[in-house]
């Protein structure tokens, strides 16, 4: 959770990379707290809450077992976080609206990782959703060869959940919210899960779907 | 320089080893700070409010930011009271501070049966009415003096605990209100529960809340809440916790001055999860500052003239 000038609650962004004294962010400038943040110069002191909540359990790859990854706009960036901190490369599928949002995607090729990318305006990759990129791993994914972590909107994470239900599988899903408090104080930050409401700043963000 | 200004405080029988609580709902479930705030800062803790059924709560968005403060609809999702009492409280009574369950009921039978079985909890210290939900007839109990009446009189029979009415600031004449709850039976009265707000997003033309309307709380509420906790302070001879908009020990201070004999800080510990220990520790030194011994040389000192 990161303070920002000018507004009263902190703002829920995923770290995108930890290297030696650095912490970095990314987000995208949707509204009054992300723009205030834009406008900081650099040196200016910035307030942090966190690490909080539950990330990837990164662990869990078996031998043999492959990554896939699954990034909407802005979430690429716990990927990218996960994908350090893991012993292997993947596939990552990557969605955004227009080319210019992707970034990246230099340190995944470097790594070794197969990128399949797709745009709503088609300026890159395929036209249309990440989800649809998903049609070519399901075999993989449903016979446990590979699994997915999911990070990116809503609608992008319900809908891949209708294809797992479909394939049967399951895989990570990191939910991105908007939050008051992180730390599971208010019960605002709540995702519908198997009928029930859940913190997605305490008993997530990542989920097993 | 030693302080030892005593901060020490009895509320409605309960002594209280500080006069910072937390308020109902903004705390969790109460365990949640556990790595980040020193509990000994905190004289008692507020639960969430239970119900005799589990709710489900509102769908989401449930918040949404207003100028120095937050807009909520959660709509009361709790896990119900008989989980409340095997899974949570068991949590809650390790953290060592006094736990005021906060509960609300469909109707006064429900009031009786919820506080029926908290009752016989040796770890419940008192209970607090929230009595600002809509019940089965759309009447909000805490917004109708008749209503009112009979819930906290029915209440007062069925308790062995201390009962505590918590107030809705959105009356004609507050101080009445206090009075009512008071000749009901309460033993102690919180002021204020939130204001209710709304916000729109105008870009979607969509209500920022799903529920649209929302409790609206944080620094932006202050000069209001403190307006109705001195009305009511004077109106009644039964201590009262106040709070609304409470981030620093100097808003504290200014609840004890307007008769307040205990404070209340929910929103501010959204912002910063140590908010209660530095207005504790900021009361502290501001009696210290002045060479005063306790609480009671400030609680409805306020001078006029």
């Amino acid at each position: 959770m990161i303070g920002v000038p000018g507004a009263y609650l902190r703002r829920p962004l995923s770290v995108f990379s930890v290297s030696k004294g650095v912490v970095e962010f990314v987000y995208k400038v949707v509204g009054r707290g992300t723009e205030a943040l834009s406008e900081m110069k650099a040196g200016e002191e910035i307030n942090v809450l966190g690490p909080l909540g539950n990330g990837y359990e990164a662990g869990l790859l078996k031998n043999g077992q492959k990554p896939v990854f699954m990034a909407g706009g802005t979430g690429i960036a716990s990927l990218n976080f996960l994908a350090a901190r893991i012993d292997r490369a993947g596939t990552l599928l990557y969605g955004a609206k227009t080319k210019g949002e992707m970034i990246c995607l230099e340190v995944f090729r470097k790594k070794g990782w197969d990128i399949e990318t797709a745009t709503e305006d088609g300026s890159a990759g395929k036209k249309g959703f990440v989800t649809e990129l998903l049609e070519d791993h399901l075999p993989g994914l449903a016979s446990g060869r590979n699994v997915l972590f999911a990070c990116g909107p809503h609608a992008m994470i319900e809908n891949a959940g209708k294809i797992s239900k479909k394939s049967g599988f399951s895989f990570w899903a990191s939910f991105e919210e908007k939050m008051a408090c992180g730390t599971g104080l208010c019960q605002g930050c709540v995702t519908e899960i198997n009928g029930e409401y859940v913190r997605v700043c305490k008993e997530g963000p990542v989920f097993k779907i | 320089m030693a302080n030892k200004a005593d901060l020490n405080i009895e509320v409605a029988g309960l002594r209280l080893r500080s006069p910072v609580l937390t308020p109902s709902g903004t705390f969790g479930y109460g365990d949640e700070l556990k790595d980040l705030l020193d509990y000994g800062s905190l004289g008692a803790l507020i639960t969430k409010t239970v119900t005799f059924e589990p709710k489900k709560g509102n769908p989401p968005p449930r918040t949404a930011e207003a100028a120095s403060g937050v807009l909520n609809s959660i709509g009361l999702q709790n896990v119900g009271i008989k989980r409340f009492v095997s899974e949570k409280l068991p949590k809650i009574a390790k953290l060592r501070i006094p736990v005021i369950v906060s509960i609300a009921g469909q109707n006064s039978g429900e009031y009786s049966d919820l506080i029926g079985i908290l009752n016989e909890i040796r770890d419940v210290s008192a209970v607090e009415l929230n009595l600002s939900c809509p019940n089965l007839n759309k009447r909000i109990i805490s917004q109708d003096a008749g209503l009112l009446r009979d819930i906290v009189g029915k209440a007062k029979t069925a308790s062995k605990k201390p009962l505590i009415a918590k107030l809705s600031p959105q009356v004609a004449d507050i101080a009445e209100m206090a009075r009512i709850a008071e000749g009901a039976g309460a033993d102690a009265l919180s002021a204020v529960n939130t204001f209710q707000g709304m916000a729109i997003d105008v870009k979607t033309r969509k209500p920022k809340l799903a529920n649209v309307t929302g409790g609206l709380s944080g620094p932006c509420v202050k000069p209001l809440a403190l307006r109705c906790v001195w009305e009511v302070t004077k109106a009644v001879k039964i201590p009262v916790i106040g709070g609304g908009g409470i981030s620093t020990a100097e808003d504290a201070v200014e609840y004890f001055l307007a008769g307040a004999r205990a404070v209340t800080v929910g929103t501010a510990g959204f912002v910063d999860p140590g908010a209660a220990q530095k207005i504790y520790s900021g009361l502290k030194d501001y009696l210290a500052e002045r060479k005063l011994e306790s609480l009671a040389d400030i609680i409805g000192k306020m001078e006029i003239n």
